[in-house]
């Protein structure tokens, strides 16, 4: 991956493509390299929509060599949802084929000068871009099936909905399963938004022709590769809980912990949990001829996805994530796995983001725009998103602006976005983390990563309520490091508990591209990222009072154990004190 | 509970068919103990389940919705609910683990126990017992072997997607040593609403030579 493919969609006489060498971004992936090239090449105070945002798409370190679990792509910009610097990432194909083509990323920049459309080609021999005015306002199901009929079967598409075209902050981009469906998301911050800002409705990828990346030490490689494995078959989360019911094993444990945020954040339970538990869909999938267990890339050895049929044993969604289930679920007071399955595939078939949609949804309940439970004007919500009706239009631009043309008081987000499935009255670590990371609330922003293992911090005692804000910036630290290696993040649990494991990830690096990475050179990367960002955020207007949670958190306790969020604003001032 | 003669529905099904009754370990049963005792002893001693699967595999427990970390020094009450799961995925399934790196997290929530351990006085009593995830088939065949409480309204509702194969003949019911059909035991369980039966549900392999 030594190239970087740029199209200036705003050049005189139409879309011009470059190719450029890596250069001063070499030895960056992931996360690493879409903030890097977002905070070195964009203006912090541009609006996310115009000409002077880009759009970088960034597969990992290892992704396209036979590393397993390395098909996560990541995508930067400034964010039209959160105003600030973001980071969305997903599985799917497309990392395992753009880096086989030997591209470190995509980045779109400039913008049409007229409202089209264009689709975008990139094999062996190069990238070509082609206005295609036929797929305007296509679903992702649809472009990707115009794009088969094209292009054949051998492809990885990267695509936007409708919601993308009509430059709705919740928009999401889609990257296409090893069904070719477009069922993986860079779900949060509005990403699909800027891809549509830049008239790009599809980036078609083939790898035919194309090899294996190779590392610089084969055999180390391998032999780190098959102890990586071990170690992700052998852990109790990565090799039986995720493989048996996805993420969405935690919904009978969160709701259990009154952590699990119901009626809009009114409540920490929610009476029709098992209903909707991952043990729940699992079974059903299993009873109606999907999958419960199923890899979203080539390489995925944790295979934590699924396929959800419907009562008659046709294609429904893909198994839907535990956050989605619970934005559509217990936040909305819906309790039927086969309607949120369906809220699932419209959000992926329109492009939207699952968590900012549920959480959308639960606030225009809140607001008395449909009542909660009910399952059928929820449907209806997200399908005025998909038609452009002036409500659809509201409801796609997510939670913060619905609250406001509602007139809501309990919106629950920080800096813009959707707060995802863990109540922070319960969970107060995981609400230091929601306040401060650069991304807006995000619960992947500070993951469970082996601050011990990377040599993070110091040590904290888990068994006291102190040092929360310490060990939330430990674990960003350690969040930003791994996803700057462009790895599923599910590898976490089984590097966390298993030193080995970690030293494996790290013998892979070093074999592959001839280096010495230790863990504290990790780590330090992890802060570097984690400064960049927040630099640019500064310079985009962002300060300390942006890095709080909704006041309401600290006013209204939640049931069941009737706890507010008590971690005090100035211990949240000190998050980034390194 | 009712007091009185314990009534009790035995379900004799094949090893697959068990995975039908698997809904009753989420959703909740009662079983019987001495109460006052600490989760260790009601663990080991009382459910009989072995201290180093506990200490391997029930890495996440809860008491009445709160996590715990000390099972030595946790007392089982009257009343009390005893959530059971194996080690979860994500941030807030790491901090849930007993002891675990990140526990700190929750501790506004996290069980403390008020009582003390050794002077505590034991009577007869029932718990709640909630099963998750891989501890449903690792445990749930344990649990049913020996005996489970369910409110008879709600096991009529949870085994109802089962009984069309149970009156199809694949299986056997037994309402206390007498068989039953399957309208029957639909019947019996309407009858009793929300009082408390005694279940067991025993794998063929385990009753048939």
């Amino acid at each position: 991956m030594d190239k970087i493919l740029r199209i200036d969609m705003g050049a005189e006489g139409g879309p011009k493509i470059t190719e450029s060498p890596v250069g001063a971004y070499a030895g960056l992936g992931g996360r690493a390299l879409t903030s890097s090239v977002v905070a070195s090449e964009v203006d912090p105070l541009c609006h996310p929509l115009s000409a002077a945002n880009k759009l970088v798409i960034a597969p990992g370190l290892l992704s396209g060599s036979i590393a397993a679990m390395s098909g996560r792509i990541s995508v930067g910009c400034k964010s039209p949802l959160t105003g600030g610097i973001k980071e969305a990432n997903s599985g799917g194909q497309p990392a395992q084929v753009l880096a086989r083509l030997n591209y470190a990323a995509i980045v779109l920049e400039g913008k049409p000068k007229e409202d089209t459309l264009y689709k975008v080609f990139i094999n062996k021999d190069g990238a070509k871009i082609a206005e295609d005015k036929s797929l305007n306002m296509l679903s992702n199901y649809q472009v990707v099936e115009k794009m088969k009929g094209e292009y054949g079967n051998k492809i990885a598409c990267i695509s936007i909905g409708q919601a993308g075209e009509m430059r709705l902050s919740a928009a999401s981009i889609a990257f296409t399963d090893m069904e070719l469906r477009p069922s993986r998301h860079a779900g949060r911050g509005g990403v699909g938004a800027v891809m549509g800002s830049k008239g790009v409705k599809v980036i078609v990828i083939d790898d035919s022709g194309c090899s294996t990346r190779q590392p610089k030490d084969p055999e180390k490689f391998k032999a780190a590769n098959i102890k990586f494995i071990e170690g992700l078959r052998s852990h109790p989360v990565t090799g039986q809980a995720l493989p048996a019911y996805g993420t969405n094993v935690l919904t009978n444990i969160v709701n259990e912990a009154g952590a699990y945020p119901t009626y809009n954040f009114k409540q920490g339970r929610f009476q029709g949990a098992a209903k909707i538990s991952g043990e729940t869909y699992a079974e059903l999938e299993t009873k109606r001829g999907g999958l419960a267990t199923h890899g979203c890339h080539s390489g995925c050895v944790i295979r934590c996805s699924g396929i959800f049929n419907d009562k008659d044993g046709h294609f429904l969604s893909k198994q839907p994530e535990y956050e989605t289930v619970w934005a559509h679920g217990g936040n909305c007071g819906i309790d039927d796995p086969d309607k949120i399955a369906l809220l699932d595939f419209l959000d992926d078939d329109i492009g939207l983001d699952t968590i900012e949609m549920g959480v959308t949804i639960g606030v225009a309940m809140d607001g008395g725009l449909i009542q909660f439970g009910d399952v059928d004007g929820a449907i209806n919500l997200i399908k005025e998103v998909g038609k452009g009706t002036p409500l659809g239009r509201i409801i796609g631009s997510g939670a913060a602006v619905t609250g406001k043309v509602l007139g809501v008081e309990k919106v629950p987000v920080v800096k813009g976005q959707a707060l995802p499935a863990y109540d922070p009255r319960a969970v107060q670590g995981i609400g230091v983390t929601y306040a401060t990371s650069p991304m807006g609330a995000d619960h992947t922003a500070g993951y469970a990563i082996a601050t011990n293992i990377l040599k993070v911090g110091g040590y904290v005692d888990p068994l006291k309520p102190e040092g929360q804000v310490e060990l939330s910036r430990n674990l960003q630290i350690a969040t930003a490091a791994v996803d700057s290696t462009g790895m599923c993040i599910f590898i976490a649990f089984a590097i966390m508990d298993q030193p080995e494991t970690f030293q494996a990830l790290l013998d892979m690096l070093n074999a592959f591209y001839g280096l010495e990475l230790t863990a504290e050179g990790v780590a330090e990367l992890g802060k570097k990222v984690l400064k960049t960002e927040r630099d640019f955020n500064m310079h985009a207007g962002f300060s300390q009072i942006h890095d709080r949670l909704p006041g309401f958190f600290k006013t209204e306790s939640l049931s069941p154990h009737n706890v507010t969020f008590q971690v005090k604003d100035e211990e949240l001032d000190t998050a980034f004190n390194w | 509970m009712q007091s009185g003669p314990t009534i009790s529905l035995t379900f004799i099904v094949s090893f697959g068919a068990l995975k039908g009754f698997f809904p009753i370990l989420q959703q909740g049963f009662f079983v019987r103990i001495m109460t006052g005792s600490s989760l260790e002893q009601v663990l080991t001693e009382q459910m009989g389940i072995e201290e180093g699967y506990i200490e391997k595999r029930i890495s996440t427990i809860f008491l009445n919705g709160r996590p715990v970390d000390n099972l030595h020094g946790t007392l089982a009450h009257d009343g009390s609910i005893l959530s059971l799961s194996a080690a979860m995925p994500g941030l807030v399934g790491a901090t849930m683990r007993r002891k675990g790196t990140y526990a700190s997290f929750r501790s506004a929530i996290a069980y403390r126990e008020e009582n003390d351990v050794g002077t505590r006085r034991k009577n007869e009593g029932l718990i709640e017992v909630k099963l998750f995830n891989l501890l449903m088939a690792e445990l749930g065949p344990h649990f049913f072997k020996r005996g489970i409480y369910v409110r008879a309204d709600e096991l009529s509702d949870l085994i109802s997607p089962i009984m069309a194969d149970l009156r199809q003949g694949r299986g056997l019911i037994l309402f206390g040593d007498r068989p039953v059909s399957a309208d029957a035991v639909k019947e019996i369980l309407k009858d009793m609403g929300p009082d408390l039966i005694q279940v067991f549900v025993i794998g063929q392999k385990d009753v048939v030579p």
